[in-house]
């Protein structure tokens, strides 16, 4: 048969407008968004001498790196700080997943009595802002000989991120289909099986959510590591870097700042990049249907 | 009965104030395919739920193979379900989800692995069992749920409308599977279904349920032929039999149910029952003519090209002893 190529007819015009609209917005967000990286980024590579320079330059004139040998070598040194991080991040990511995986499962898949009150319940406690809870907290941690002590800050940044990673694991277990319960149970598979063999593998995209979201408020909270930590050397990077950026006579030290910013924000970058991939749905494909 | 593989007794089930299951009696013996048929909302997957133990009786007895599991877990019936969406674990390999329940009872793996090809060289599925579900086909995935009940070697199978999620020509092709496999392995099955042609074609018990209730229990010709109410009269049969008064026709009867096939077309003069034709659907091998009557529509089934053209005036006639004789509350009468 003879076939000839059939150019296609342009697109009407008001389809490409709007093509072109949406790629506008789209653009005009993502500069909003990456504009103060990108000037922070800039900024902690310009000389001491330009950082407080007025009127301010935008782009660094040379590249430096005096801002940050100013951070790593602040007190103890960076690393002691980013150890001292990175150690209640991972508790507070254990302990996160260890309350919040039985009691997602729990309130998603057994019929607890008023259930939904006690799911409430735990959502409410994020209403009160835990500045509030502070003080009442470092007591009882007083008593209980958790001041001072790393153990001690990952609890308490377990307790400010429990509720909704509860929240999110009773989602994750939820999306679960009921048939794929079912056939466990007519397979003759425990509870205990049935967590860890089909539930547990298939909320692994809600528990790397649970962990990443434990990593980032463990690792950028400040206050409540300023109150329960009373060493320098136990201090967590949020601290250090508030110490690194005052200058002298309570003038504010911005590239050093800048540097800090850059820092502090690299390991939660990270750690999302290294995990995204979990992000991605369809890990029911095929399960039903 | 000794050989009663699955024995129901005054079975009943309610979700609050709704009954869904209105006291059933049934005796399904070994080796025998028995389908559960009624249109969606009759309580057949109810009823099935209730033989596998996901849902608990209201009250009365479930037994399977002689022993009373009225209140046992789905584990400990010897039963094997197959579910309607496959319910395959979509992490796990076919290998992984056929041995699935050897894995929960702590079965070695070596013994697991064997198993599994076995059942899947039996299921044709042996190149496939490295595959996740994602990567196969409806059938291929409906194969592997077969596969994992399977492997459990129960005493009955449970089937939750398996073939539902199939298209048209696959479905044929696994009801020929499915028959198969109930004769080779001589099998007690269970099977929920509200299409007709699959009970009539791979059981050889129907249990007819409507309303929560078991209308008829029989072989699929006898509930064909000899359905004791109006309901399984009109829902076995496709294209489904004709309701008509009996006054109309003249004979002393409540209504009666005629079947398309037996309705003749004749000359519309000196008829008892005349109308215009107002539909023909021609399907090759058979043609449908519907009727309007004063009594309502009819439809006349007749081989190959039947004459008929839509606006005709016809007579239809029909044979009084092939009509069914229902009484006011839809009971069959005989003669």
């Amino acid at each position: 048969m003879n076939m000839a190529t059939l150019a296609l007819p342009p697109k009407p015009l008001a389809r490409q407008a709007r093509g072109w609209l949406v790629a506008a917005i789209c653009i005009a967000v993502i500069t909003l968004m990456l504009m103060p990286l990108v000037m922070s980024f800039l900024a902690s590579f310009r000389p001491l001498a330009e950082t407080s320079a007025v009127p301010p330059t935008y782009l660094p004139s040379a590249l430096s790196t005096e801002n940050y040998q100013k951070v790593a070598n602040y007190q103890q040194g960076i690393w002691t700080y980013v150890r001292n991080s990175a150690l209640v991040a991972g508790m507070t990511i254990v302990l996160c997943l260890v309350l919040s995986v039985p009691a997602g499962f729990a309130l998603a898949r057994f019929p607890v009595p008023g259930k939904e009150v006690w799911f409430v319940l735990i959502l409410a406690s994020m209403m009160v802002p835990y500045q509030a809870l502070l003080v009442p907290i470092y007591l009882m941690f007083a008593k209980l000989g958790l001041t001072a002590n790393h153990f001690g800050l990952a609890i308490l940044h377990t307790i400010l991120q429990l509720p909704f990673s509860v929240y999110l694991m009773r989602n994750s277990f939820e999306a679960v289909p009921k048939e794929l319960e079912e056939a466990a149970r007519v397979d003759g598979a425990s509870t205990a099986f049935q967590l860890r063999r089909v539930f547990i593998p298939l909320a692994l995209p809600g528990m790397v959510t649970v962990a990443l979201f434990a990593f980032i408020t463990s690792w950028n909270e400040f206050i409540g590591a300023l109150i329960l930590m009373n060493t320098e050397s136990a201090f967590t990077v949020p601290i250090m870097l508030t110490g690194v950026v005052s200058g002298d006579f309570g003038s504010v030290d911005w590239g050093a700042l800048q540097a800090s910013v850059v820092v502090s924000m690299l390991p939660c970058l990270l750690v999302y990049l290294a995990l995204q991939k979990y992000y991605v749905s369809g890990l029911l494909a095929g399960a039903v249907k | 009965m000794a050989d009663a593989q699955l024995r129901l007794t005054s079975l009943r089930k309610s979700f609050g104030a709704f009954e869904a299951i209105k006291g059933v009696d049934l005796e399904v013996r070994k080796g025998e395919f028995c389908a559960l048929l009624g249109p969606s909302g009759c309580g057949k997957s109810t009823l099935l739920r209730l033989i596998a133990g996901l849902e608990e009786p209201s009250s009365g007895r479930i037994e399977i193979a002689g022993r009373d599991v009225t209140m046992q877990e789905p584990s400990n019936r010897q039963i094997a379900m197959v579910f309607q969406s496959y319910a395959l674990y979509p992490h796990m390999s076919v290998a992984e989800n056929i041995a699935f329940s050897l894995e929960a009872a702590g079965v070695a793996k070596a013994t697991r692995l064997a198993r599994a090809t076995e059942v899947a060289k039996l299921l044709q599925l042996d190149p496939l069992l490295a595959r996740r579900p994602a990567e196969l086909s409806g059938g291929q995935r409906q194969r592997v749920a077969i596969g994992r009940a399977l492997v459990r070697n129960p005493q009955v199978f449970l089937f939750d409308e398996p073939l539902s999620n199939l298209d048209a020509l696959l479905r044929v092709q696994m009801r020929i599977e499915l028959s198969n496999l109930h004769r080779d392995l001589g099998a007690t099955m269970i099977y929920v279904t509200h299409d007709q042609v699959e009970a009539m074609t791979m059981a050889n018990k129907i249990v007819v349920m409507n309303a929560g209730e078991v209308q008829q229990i029989g072989g699929p010709m006898d509930l064909y032929e000899n359905p004791s109410n109006r309901f399984v009269a009109g829902f076995i049969g496709n294209p489904a039999i004709n309701f008509l008064p009996g006054a109309a026709v003249g004979v002393t009867a409540y209504e009666i149910g005629v079947r398309p096939e037996h309705i003749q077309m004749v000359p519309a003069d000196g008829a008892r029952l005349s109308g215009t034709v107002s539909l023909v659907e021609r399907l090759g091998n058979q043609t449908l003519v519907h009727v309007a009557t004063p009594v309502g529509m009819l439809c006349v089934q007749g081989a190959g090209r039947l004459a008929a053209s839509v606006g005709e005036s016809v007579g239809l006639a029909f044979d009084a002893d092939q009509a069914l004789v229902f009484d006011e509350s839809g009971r069959r009468r005989s003669g």
